[in-house]
């Protein structure tokens, strides 16, 4: 009569802490997950099909809406690897500003994991503290294009337009508050004991493991392998820039933090190199008007802030489309990892563990 | 309307001890296990109203803290998680009707003859006669009458009985782990 | 008070336990609606943000947003009181009565202010009169009932969310009640009794000579397992378990709405009121003015308002707690309680137990 019975629980489609519409199927035994199975396809749009029937001009519109959390990331894959396959040069002023405004989405896209990650974790404050710095990081994207969310940032071959007047300036009173930003993220909760018992051991997932499962970016530089694709295979006007690599051995979710957390510090320190040593002249390279490819492929990876998004391009003879799309989605191979995590452990640490991925499901499901 | 407060007020231990046997008779007669359990809370509620009625403010309390406040807690705690959904469970504790009725009946026969010898018997007179003067007028509150049973009068049955309850405690865990192993 | 008794025929006494009904009940739902402005402004403050500051009578007043717990009001009653399907719809209803009333009954024993006399009789500004023999314990069972709203609630939405919420705060229950209790009982046995008259006449005077001889500065490891279970048992930030809005969505009343979920929010406020007031009475010396060793000159309505102040200032220490902590995994708690608080408790029980000595 008292023996254990299991119950089958939906995290999600619609939960607080999903960040979206994963659904995670939980086996639990008490509290503590014996089996845990993330569905996913609940926001497939079939990104990677139809941008086989657009030209290489329309198909960065839709990378906007794979990680609409880092689109500008996207959005630098996608013109960089079609410029790839085109062997397109790209003057060095439109790569420095490629650069600045990736790296600043990037402290964006950190910004909204840290700000959600503590609201699972149950810290509400951090949440506005993170939005507060975010909007300014998205009124800077409105002024270079208009758009804060869907950005469609770049062109194949540079830029649409140079950045705007005053832009600089603005991204400078960005650049010189956010530090102090930062060190008051870390006062709520380096340091806080709870956010500590929540977080150090809790989600861990091996160096080996994470080679295996194929996870990147800051979960397995956390667990102590310093694999960036900025330094491995410089991209943008990334080898002309100093930056460190943060790493951290613990591999479980306060080192994802910490790593997180000194990412932004680094990805700051790149937009004021970029601010300061911006070169003068063109954004755009001379194109044709239509771009018809030659049979080829091209794999380009760029450090997205999840981790090492992929866009992988076949070009069929004469055509205007990419004959064959596919995007190796970090997120997406993230999750895999989330399994491996959680089972054994309690029902609150899966949801640590969702925020600690730092996945966003339009570019899980695509 | 004042006199209706006072009637009120000089009948609550009839009124408790009623509304307690109506809880405990909610808790057998009813099909859902977290129905009687909260009829027990119910029984057990009105009995500290009764202790209050009688001036034992500090027993009533300890009712409400020990039972109302613990014990029922895990009992609702446990019926909750054990819903006797199967069809097993339900004969092993609904379908007893035979045996409880024998039980009762049982049950009945000895607190009557108990009550029969408490009203009628010869010792009734000194039974039901209230004796404060028993306590010599050392104690002021009740607080202090039950230490004063607890830790002097009555030290060596009530550390018998914790030792008991130990006892209990340890077959209990005992008897839960080598079910899960 | 005799000409009032007088108007409403009734005798003093019951006309004064009357007034003392409705104060202690219309102080706690008078708090509560402000207190849930203070939670959203003070939260929108320490958030960096403005905070509902929109909802007007007539289009005009706004108060600083105080009218949004007017509008709020108003909104609860005219929901839709939806009953979900499966669920079991007597103890439905029952549930969130009995989350609300044992939220309003801790406040019964708590002394107000200083007694006083008024024509030859002494009243007390507390529910119950001192001598009642329930004194402080009254408080901690009926702060004990406060699970069975939440258990209830839980069972009887029918949902495995509620469920893991119901399971949450009866583990939680468990682990924080017997460290409150010996940190309480170091108070019982320093003062000599525990009614919370005489507790809170023996924090009269200074202490050492500088500090008020209160208890927070005579027993403070004692208040700080005492505050911490105060937010166990408030079910606030960090322990608010039961539920644990980003884990288990709503936990015991995810399936509520309309004024059920009305009368579920005010217990929640209820419970800190009560925890405040407890906090108050047991260390912070209650009415009592700091330094002040005789009251007797002291007007009653100064010692009232010198109540009011502390619990309202311990409101907003949860208020500011909430939004500032992160919240803690429900088998730390276990551990925090049975670990830490425990031989906390323990130990200042024992060291006084010790002073206390022949």
């Amino acid at each position: 009569m008292f023996k254990n019975e299991e119950m089958e629980i939906n995290l999600g489609p619609q939960h607080p802490s999903t960040h979206g519409v994963l659904r995670v199927k939980l086996r639990l035994d008490g509290e503590t997950v014996t089996h845990c199975e993330p569905i996913i396809g609940y926001l497939h749009r079939g990104v990677e099909k139809i941008c086989e029937d657009k030209t290489f001009f329309q198909g960065q519109v839709w990378t906007d809406r794979m990680d609409y959390v880092a689109a500008i990331s996207n959005n630098l894959g996608w013109a960089e690897s079609i410029e790839k396959l085109f062997g397109i040069e790209v003057p060095r002023r439109a790569r420095y500003i490629r650069t600045m405004l990736t790296e600043l989405n990037r402290i964006s896209s950190h910004l909204l994991w840290l700000g959600t990650h503590a609201l699972d974790i149950g810290a509400m404050t951090v949440f506005l503290y993170a939005f507060r710095e975010r909007e300014q990081i998205l009124d800077l994207f409105e002024a270079f294009c208009g758009a804060r969310l869907t950005t469609t940032a770049f062109r194949i071959g540079g830029l649409r337009e140079d950045l705007p007047p005053g832009f600089l300036k603005q991204a400078q009173a960005f650049q010189d508050r956010f530090l102090a930003c930062v060190d008051e993220y870390e006062t709520l909760l380096t340091e806080n004991r709870i956010w500590k018992k929540r977080t150090v051991g809790v989600a861990p997932i091996s160096a080996e493991d994470c080679i295996a499962y194929g996870v990147t970016g800051p979960v397995l530089r956390a667990a102590g392998v310093a694999f960036d694709i900025r330094k491995a295979f410089p991209y943008a006007a990334y080898d002309e820039m100093e930056f460190d690599v943060p790493t951290a051995t613990a591999a479980d979710t306060y080192a994802r933090y910490q790593v997180r957390v000194e990412e932004m510090r680094q990805s700051h320190r790149i937009v004021q190199q970029c601010i300061d040593k911006l070169p003068e002249g063109p954004v755009m390279a001379k194109l044709p008007k239509v771009l018809k490819s030659e049979v080829g492929e091209v794999y380009h990876a760029i450090e997205a802030p999840k981790g090492e998004l992929g866009y992988y391009l076949v070009g069929e003879k004469g055509s205007g489309n990419p004959y064959r799309f596919h995007v190796r989605a970090p997120s997406f191979v993230n999750l895999q990892a989330l399994p491996k995590m959680t089972e054994g452990k309690l029902l609150a640490d899966v949801i640590a563990a969702i925020g600690t991925l730092d996945v966003v499901l339009g570019e899980v499901d695509r | 309307m004042e006199n209706l407060l006072i009637s009120l007020a000089q009948n609550l231990f009839p009124i408790f001890g009623l509304l307690a046997v109506g809880g405990a008779a909610l808790m057998v007669a009813s099909r859902q296990a977290v129905h009687s359990v909260l009829g027990f809370l119910f029984a057990m509620l009105c009995v500290a109203g009764c202790f209050l009625t009688l001036e034992a403010e500090f027993l009533g309390i300890a009712q409400l803290l020990v039972y109302a406040g613990g014990i029922v807690v895990l009992f609702l705690f446990v019926v909750m998680l054990v819903e006797l959904t199967k069809y097993k469970e339900k004969d092993i504790f609904q379908k007893q009707t035979k045996v409880a009725l024998l039980a009762v009946a049982g049950g009945l026969l000895v607190v009557g003859g108990a009550l029969r010898n408490a009203l009628f018997g010869p010792a009734a007179k000194e039974a039901l006669t209230l004796r404060p003067e028993i306590t010599n007028g050392a104690v002021l509150g009740n607080a202090q009458a039950v230490s004063r049973g607890l830790f002097a009068d009555f030290l060596l049955p009530f550390e018998i009985l914790s030792i008991i309850l130990l006892v209990a405690l340890v077959g209990a865990v005992v008897l839960a782990k080598t079910e899960r192993v | 008070m005799e000409t009032l008794a007088s108007l409403l025929h009734t005798s003093p006494a019951t006309a004064w336990m009357a007034v003392k009904v409705l104060m202690a009940f219309g102080l706690i739902m008078g708090i509560a609606p402000p207190l849930t402005w203070a939670e959203r402004r003070g939260s929108a403050m320490i958030q960096d943000r403005i905070g509902p500051n929109r909802a007007a009578l007539f289009g005009k007043i706004r108060i600083l947003g105080l009218v949004q717990a007017l509008a709020d009001g108003v909104k609860f009653f005219f929901k839709e009181d939806l009953v979900p399907p499966h669920a079991n719809k007597r103890l439905f209803w029952l549930a969130p009565l009995l989350a609300f009333v044992p939220a309003m009954l801790g406040f019964a024993v708590i002394p107000m202010g200083r007694s006083f006399l008024s024509g030859g009789t002494e009243y007390h500004l507390s529910l119950l009169d001192p001598g009642n023999g329930m004194g402080m314990l009254f408080p901690m069972a009926v702060g004990a009932m406060a699970v069975y709203g939440i258990l209830v609630a839980a069972w009887s939405s029918n949902n495995k969310w509620a469920i893991l919420g119901g399971m949450r705060a009866s583990a939680q229950m468990v682990s924080y009640e017997v460290g409150l209790s010996l940190a309480v009982i170091a108070i019982f046995m320093v003062t000599g009794g525990y009614d919370p008259h005489e507790i809170v006449k023996a924090q009269q005077g200074t202490f050492l000579g500088v500090l008020p001889n209160w208890y927070v500065f005579r027993q403070p490891f004692g208040f700080l397992v005492f505050f911490v279970c105060m937010f166990a048992e408030a079910n606030r930030l960090p322990f608010d378990f039961a539920e644990g809005e980003s884990e288990i969505v709503a936990g015991f009343h995810i399936e509520y709405g309309s004024m059920k979920f009305a009368l579920i929010g005010l217990a929640e406020y209820g419970h800190i009121l009560g925890a405040s007031a407890l906090i108050t009475t047991m260390y912070l010396g209650g009415w009592g003015i700091p330094f002040v060793a005789d009251h007797g000159q002291i007007p009653v309505i100064v010692t009232f308002l010198v109540f009011l102040t502390k619990v309202i200032a311990l409101c907003l220490v949860f208020i500011w707690v909430r939004w500032t902590l992160p919240r803690f995994r429900y088998d730390q708690l276990m551990n925090l309680g049975w670990k830490k608080l425990l031989p906390i408790s323990m130990a200042n029980l024992l060291y006084f137990a010790y002073r206390m000595r022949g």
